[in-house]
């Protein structure tokens, strides 16, 4: 090599062709050289800079990626970001919270398909109307809870994010407790009937936290669910029919069924009607 | 130069005991300090401000809309940036995404601009390298920059902090008076502290609130001025004294009206406060 990097070299450097030597020689003198720095540059094909861009954007998302839950990363392959990230911060999508709520259902589940068939079942179709509505009462809470005065001034609508979390949480409780349903003995019928006082407790918890805190909405509408359930199915004796077991309890037969149904629509038409009254209820 | 937030006649009560009366107040561009002693009010005053908290009587303008309104209260939202006392911080959550929430609920929907920004936030207020510890493995100081970060977000033009100096470090502190300083000349920074330190390095304007009530409003150097002549040093503490306390070196330092011949010391903004607020009772002791 001559004082500067000489033509061939340069080329054998730009190709790969030098050996390691030559090429930490070439390396330890453009350090040091502009000159020749300069030549090299003029010599290197243009570099595509979108895709030194789209590299540091992989990049950054990799650095950025916050260790997610399963649900998330569930989450994350339907949805866009900004809604994955509203999403996982309420406890709805938490793993205990799963845990629990599925693990109470499966008991009941167990305890129709190994037990007395009638109080399994029963027990079932009272306790799976409570899965969503928890998961809606802990999701209203976490609106609060995660950026708490912060978020409540900002320009997101509460009620929306309230909304959000709602279907995120009926999306997650509905079809797994339906699926677990299918399993009851007793056929299709005793499958379905949680489903409307489900989606009443629900509904009634949207409309009327509006007013009050979530969970005690939930909490007085578990108990209220709970007193009415003993009152009406009361350990029957083993000998009665199942469809009689349910039917003692007003809220399991077809007219009741509608009614809880139409509970359920007066309660979230009620509840969008009067959305303002969410973001006003943070400001007193 | 036109006020950024106009307080007329603002009032407040919580269960029957008053936080605010008759609060009348303009705030400028620029950085204005609340300064008060405890339960005097200041949180209450930047709640209200911060469209967290409506007000009872009285009016207010924020940044040229009405809080009281749902759409005024949109557009200051889209503009502010809100330090609470205390925010709540998810604790699970990384630095990270905590802020990447807030990014969230102040409509910034693009991934690669929103990251882009939080990682700005966080650079600023110096924890750009601990953006992947969760909250609840920092320090007591880092949170309260985490809670700076997010109220960074997206340069707002009306920035709220409340208490944001508690629980830093000398050196934390001289940090955030350099972020302050960098912000553009037309932001409008209202923060509460009792430390007027904190006024005199950051603040060329300052509001007194007590009791309740703003006591004084203007430049930092007219409250110091209301002290010029009216502290001096003795060997005892002074009866004429409103406020008397024991000076680093020994000698007994006393703001109010000082006898013929005194040894008049210069006044700070700390004297000034100390006159608004102190009991007026000659001979009070501070400490």
């Amino acid at each position: 090599m001559t004082w500067h990097v000489d033509p061939r070299t340069s080329a054998g450097y730009r190709a790969g062709a030098l050996t390691d030597a030559g090429a930490t020689a070439v390396e330890t003198h453009l350090m040091q050289c502009r000159a020749c720095r300069d030549a090299l540059a003029a010599a290197v094909p243009p570099v595509d800079r979108s895709a030194h861009e789209r590299t540091w954007a992989a990049i950054d998302r990799t650095v950025d990626a916050q260790p997610a839950s399963a649900a998330e990363e569930l989450l994350a392959r339907v949805l866009p970001s900004h809604v994955v990230r509203l999403l996982g911060a309420a406890p709805a999508v938490q793993r205990a919270w799963w845990a629990a709520g599925t693990g109470l259902l499966v008991l009941g589940l167990l305890a129709a398909r190994l037990g007395s068939g009638t109080t399994g079942t029963a027990v079932f179709v009272v306790s799976a109307p409570l899965l969503p509505l928890v998961g809606v009462a802990l999701a209203y809470a976490a609106v609060d809870d995660v950026a708490g005065e912060v978020a409540r001034t900002t320009p997101f609508s509460r009620f929306r994010l309230l909304l959000m979390r709602t279907a995120a949480v009926a999306a997650g409780t509905l079809p797994v407790t339906a699926l677990l349903a299918l399993a009851l003995p007793g056929g299709a019928r005793p499958a379905a009937l949680w489903l409307a006082p489900a989606l009443a407790m629900c509904a009634l918890t949207l409309a009327l936290s509006a007013r009050v805190d979530s969970r005690r909405v939930a909490a007085v509408l578990t108990l209220l669910w709970l007193a009415a359930s003993w009152a009406a199915l009361r350990p029957p004796p083993s000998s009665l029919p199942l469809r009689e077991v349910l039917d003692r309890s007003v809220a399991f037969r077809p007219p009741g069924q509608a009614a809880l149904l139409c509970v359920a629509a007066l309660a979230l038409v009620l509840a969008v009607v009067r959305h303002t009254t969410f973001e006003e209820r943070s400001r007193r | 130069m036109t006020s950024t937030v106009t307080l007329d006649g603002v009032g407040k009560r919580f269960r029957g005991t008053t936080a605010l009366q008759d609060v009348s107040l303009d705030l400028l561009p620029g950085v204005t300090g609340l300064l008060g002693p405890n339960g005097a009010g200041k949180t209450t005053l930047l709640r209200i401000v911060a469209t967290a908290l409506s007000p009872e009587g009285g009016s207010v303008q924020v940044l040229g809309c009405d809080p009281g309104d749902a759409a005024g209260r949109l557009a200051i939202r889209r503009r502010l940036g809100y330090l609470p006392q205390e925010p709540a911080a998810f604790a699970g959550f990384t630095a990270f995404a905590f802020v990447d929430y807030v990014a969230v609920l102040k409509e910034m929907t693009d991934r690669a601009a929103r990251h882009a920004e939080v990682r700005r936030v966080l650079d600023v207020v110096g924890l750009g390298d601990r953006a992947h510890t969760r909250i609840r493995a920092l320090s007591g100081g880092m949170r309260r920059r985490v809670g700076f970060a997010q109220a960074l977000l997206g340069h707002p033009d009306l920035l709220v902090l409340d208490e944001p100096t508690a629980g830093l470090d000398p050196e934390q502190r001289l940090r955030f008076r350099e972020v302050l300083a960098g912000l553009p000349p037309d932001t409008c920074v209202l923060l509460s502290t009792h430390l007027t330190e904190d006024v005199a390095a950051l603040c060329p304007r300052v509001v007194v609130l007590d009791r309740g009530r703003v006591v004084f409003q203007g430049d930092t150097t007219a409250l110091a001025s209301l002290a010029d002549g009216r502290v001096w040093d003795a060997a005892a503490p002074d009866p004429h004294a409103a406020v008397s306390w024991r000076t680093a070196e020994g000698r007994i330092r006393n703001v109010g009206t000082p006898p013929p011949g005194a040894d008049l010391r210069p006044a700070g903004p700390d004297h000034g406060y100390l006159l608004l607020t102190g009991s007026g009772a000659p001979g009070e002791q501070v400490r």
